[in-house]
């Protein structure tokens, strides 16, 4: 019993390998038990992940989000930035430019930061190579 | 029109279908069709998310509203540029992980549901093709102003090689045609805008001195407010653009050009490197063309401004220069329409077709027959009323997809990746009420009617005051959202709702390439 299973798998798997391949999803879901992902996503690791994740997310788009709103809304309810400035521009034209290096700067921290994530997602997977 | 402008835009056909001929060779199953088999680099798909956005409506009406209302026109660039911050926060990357061509799959790969798939495919398809209508009749009208060839020529010829782009190259052949594209436009903008530069001696202060001098709003030139007048005007414009942007199908399907999450997150950063850049420069030809230009004479050749930089190219450049401007212009409708047609062609085929009426039951042979026979009918439809719509205001289409993509696809899209309690009735009922707001809204409002006859399609007081009234409808998509959730909740059972699962593929991408 045991070694006719046994003998009966390798084509299988070779079959299916091929298969992923070219042909993609059906035979691969039949092939795999799904992983039991409510265990997954409360794992310590996948945990962590999610809390870090969030302590960096949400106060960055709230502040990028303030930063942006700000120029339209002080450019219609006030006059701060009609005043004139160097060339020629007025206030509202430096905060507008501002904003284009707002937007480069805070990309640039997400890189880092994203950088920092990829590394925790690789242990994450390491971690349960067994369940995946 | 002349031997120069005829020989480019010829230039431009030839090179557009030799990319389409390559792009054909590559192009054997559904994968290569959607996705370009997902194998943009990162640098390839950043010039082609910024392609998407230097539309011709930033290359010309950006310059031209700058020249004609001053600070006013800024917000366009600006606002964009933000909407590429919550793409990068919050879009890219879990979309790159969930979805396979649509954005509708996105959503499905939560809950596993017809009538959301088939709203969102709805809402995908009412977005793309009234966007395409809108650039079709702005295409139209361009080609008529810059070579005087007629309206219906120039929308039927536009509208046939974006049919053949996508037909043959799928989205191969429309990514590389739109990163060409955004290759040329950036060149050319850099040129033009170091020869205004050159006009004013490399002086800043001289060239807005000569902006003030030249436009009719003298020194409140330089000031926010000659275009908007209403602060909540204001606010709902920059709201739609920030978050309308992040919404717009064929936008997000870009993502997924791509092989994984690092190289979505990639090519988001370095794109807004790419219209940044690009969007400054806009700033500046602006102000040139009020200088050298003159206000009355961007207006006589277009009220909008639209004209402002070519008319600028012609002073500094001469014929040639007006030419190459014009090429290039060209060149962008065409890029933008082609993916539009594929957002909306697999909208229909993928979703509607093969997963909702086939139950995903279909082979790869019949999915490229029916992306296909999809791609014809929806560039017929939209070639046809954009023919109809010749003599319309069709200003109102843009405000009225921006406002959709923000109120009815970004709000289900961020609740579903985001909010465990979301359901599928909160997702069904969200994007409806949405979609309908948004619609209703806008036809009632100021951009459809008014009191002058003519202005407007219809005569008569608006009922709804708003121009733009995004600062309403998104509150109104998450309301939906809210409602329907808690009105679905005792339904919603466990075992429809994948969160855990799609929570922990977005985040760490697993499963990706199996898939």
């Amino acid at each position: 019993m045991e070694n006719r299973s046994h003998g009966e798998m390798t084509p299988m798997d070779s079959y299916n390998s091929e298969h992923t391949e070219s042909h993609v999803s059906t035979t691969d879901k039949k092939s795999r038990p799904t992983p039991d992902y409510t265990k997954l996503v409360q794992a310590e690791d996948f945990k962590a992940l999610m809390q870090a994740k969030k302590r960096f997310t949400i106060p960055s788009v709230i502040a990028f989000t303030i930063c942006y709103f700000s120029l339209p809304i002080l450019a219609t309810y006030t006059d701060w930035l009609n005043g004139e400035t160097i060339f020629g521009f007025t206030y509202v034209w430096l905060y507008a430019f501002m904003q284009f290096f707002m937007i480069w700067g805070v990309g640039f921290l997400y890189m880092g930061r994203a950088a920092k994530f990829d590394r925790d997602v690789e242990a994450i997977l390491d971690n349960h190579k067994e369940e995946l | 029109m002349s031997m120069t402008a005829l020989l480019l835009f010829f230039g431009v056909i030839i090179a557009t279908l030799i990319i389409t001929y390559y792009a054909a060779k590559r192009t054997h199953d559904p994968n290569d069709f959607y996705t370009a088999g997902g194998t943009l680099s990162a640098g390839q798909n950043s010039f082609a998310v910024a392609g998407d956005f230097m539309s011709a409506a930033s290359f010309l009406g950006i310059a031209g509203v700058i020249s004609l209302a001053g600070f006013d026109g800024a917000y366009m660039s600006v606002g964009n540029l933000l909407a590429f911050l919550y793409l990068m926060f919050l879009v890219a990357e879990p979309l790159r992980n969930l979805g396979r061509y649509t954005m509708a799959d996105v959503i499905s790969s939560r809950f596993k549901d017809k009538s959301i798939r088939g709203t969102a495919a709805t809402s995908t398809l009412v977005v793309s093709v009234f966007y395409m209508i809108a650039q079709l009749v702005g295409a139209g009208g361009l080609i008529q102003l810059l070579l005087g060839i007629d309206y219906a020529i120039s929308v039927i010829v536009v509208g046939i090689l974006m049919t053949v782009y996508v037909l043959f190259g799928g989205m191969t052949a429309t990514s590389w045609v739109q990163i060409s594209k955004a290759v040329l436009l950036l060149g050319g903008s850099f040129i033009l805008t170091f020869m205004v530069f050159a006009k004013f001696d490399f002086s800043l202060s001289e060239m807005i001195a000569t902006a003030k001098a030249q436009s009719p709003l003298a020194d409140k030139f330089m000031q926010p407010g000659n275009q908007y007048k209403s602060g909540l005007d204001v606010l709902s414009l920059n709201l739609s653009i920030a978050f309308g942007v992040a919404g717009l199908p064929h936008v997000l399907i870009r993502f997924f050009t791509v092989k994984d999450a690092v190289t979505a997150r990639k090519s988001v950063i370095y794109s807004t490197w790419i219209i940044g850049i690009f969007f400054v420069m806009t700033i500046f030809l602006g102000l040139g063309a009020i200088g050298l230009v003159g206000h009355q004479d961007i207006v006589t050749a277009n009220p909008a401004g639209n004209m402002a930089t070519p008319l600028l190219a012609r002073i500094i450049g001469g014929d040639f220069l007006f030419a190459f401007v014009s090429a290039i212009a060209f060149a962008t409708i065409l890029a933008v329409v082609s993916g539009l047609v594929l957002a909306s062609a697999s909208a229909f085929a993928h979703d509607i077709y093969g997963q909702i009426i086939k139950n995903g039951k279909i082979s790869e042979r019949e999915q490229m027959k029916v992306a296909r026979i999809a791609s014809i009918m929806v560039s017929v439809i939209s070639i046809l009323l954009a023919l109809a719509a010749k003599n319309l205001n069709v200003a109102f289409l843009i405000v009225l997809t921006m406002g959709i993509a923000a109120s009815a696809n970004l709000p289900v899209i961020l609740l579903t990746i985001y909010w465990r309690k979301f359901n599928v009735s909160g997702a069904v009922i969200g994007m409806s009420v949405g979609l309908l707001s948004a619609v209703i809204l806008v036809l009632f409002g100021p951009n459809v009617w008014s009191p002058v006859e003519g202005a407007r399609i219809l005569t008569g007081e608006p009922l709804f005051p708003m121009y733009n009234p995004t600062i309403i409808t998104i509150p109104l998509g998450f309301l939906g959202a809210f409602i329907g959730t808690l009105m679905g909740s005792k339904k919603a059972k466990l075992a429809d709702d994948h969160y855990d699962e799609i929570l922990f593929k977005m985040h760490t991408g697993y499963g990706l390439n199996s898939k």
